[in-house]
């Protein structure tokens, strides 16, 4: 395995890890979003568009393995 | 201001989608066609929540993926630019004659969800094919394949990303003074 494939799959599998603990992170504190809201209005936005962008984000990896795969990008 | 600011997210959050969905999965002899048009899940959530605002993001991300990073002619880039903004309009019609929330909660929401999205995927794909067909930009065979394509591609893509995404966010966004059904 060539070293930049070794880089690129290691930072998309920390990136892919990160988001999903996230994931489960907003879903155990799902109570306390209601009161962060309530309290500062911004941190709705953050959430809101934080969540869109690692969807996002998980999609990209996905395309890239997708475009690998293919062999239309080759290391 | 803050209506500004949620078109420019939406449109930064497609642009790169738009981009490689193009790349990753085109489909030959169809300029600027993807066979699983990813960023229409995103804009036709943020349409759902934030009106004509969210749905401007899309059209402005996905005019200039199409137009600028692919070198296409301006028809190109306005043609499925424009798509791309009546398809979630249409979507947003639907739900406010049916009066159905984007929560996707009861049954009926549900129903109407899986009604207005292949119904935007269709009239988009209709009204893009059928400009492309006018300018002579494609075929008559690749009318029907164009028409096929949105249609599945999109209410797939739109299916697969935006139904969790109205399901677990929308309670939140609903929140916002900028939510539209109230």
């Amino acid at each position: 395995m060539q070293y930049t494939l070794l880089f690129v799959l290691t930072f998309f599998c920390l990136t892919t890890v990160t988001v999903l603990l996230d994931f489960v992170q907003q879903r155990i504190a799902r109570k306390y979003h209601s009161k962060a809201i309530e309290e500062n209005r911004t941190y709705l936005y953050v959430h809101i568009f934080k969540t869109l962008a690692e969807v996002a984000l998980l999609w990209l990896i996905m395309s890239f393995i997708g475009q690998m795969w293919m062999g239309w990008i080759k290391f | 201001m803050r209506h500004v600011a949620i078109t420019g997210v939406a449109a930064g959050l497609c642009l790169p989608l738009a981009l490689f969905a193009i790349i990753l999965i085109p489909i030959p002899g169809l300029p600027a066609a993807s066979g699983f048009w990813i960023p229409a899940g995103f804009y036709f959530v943020m349409t759902l929540w934030f009106g004509v605002w969210g749905a401007l993001g899309g059209h402005i991300a996905t005019t200039i993926a199409m137009g600028y990073f692919f070198g296409y002619t301006l028809h190109v880039w306005l043609d499925g630019g424009i798509g791309d903004l009546i398809a979630p309009l249409v979507c947003l019609l639907v739900f406010k004659l049916a009066k159905a929330n984007p929560e996707l909660k009861t049954k009926r929401d549900k129903v109407v969800w899986a009604i207005a999205v292949p119904l935007s995927s269709l009239i988009c794909g209709l009204w893009v094919h059928t400009v492309h067909l006018m300018f002579g930009t494609i075929t008559w065979p690749f009318w029907y394949v164009g028409v096929l394509t949105y249609f599945i591609g999109d209410s797939l893509a739109i299916f697969t990303v935006g139904t969790p995404l109205l399901k677990s966010l929308t309670n939140y966004v609903k929140q916002s003074p900028m939510y539209i059904w109230r």
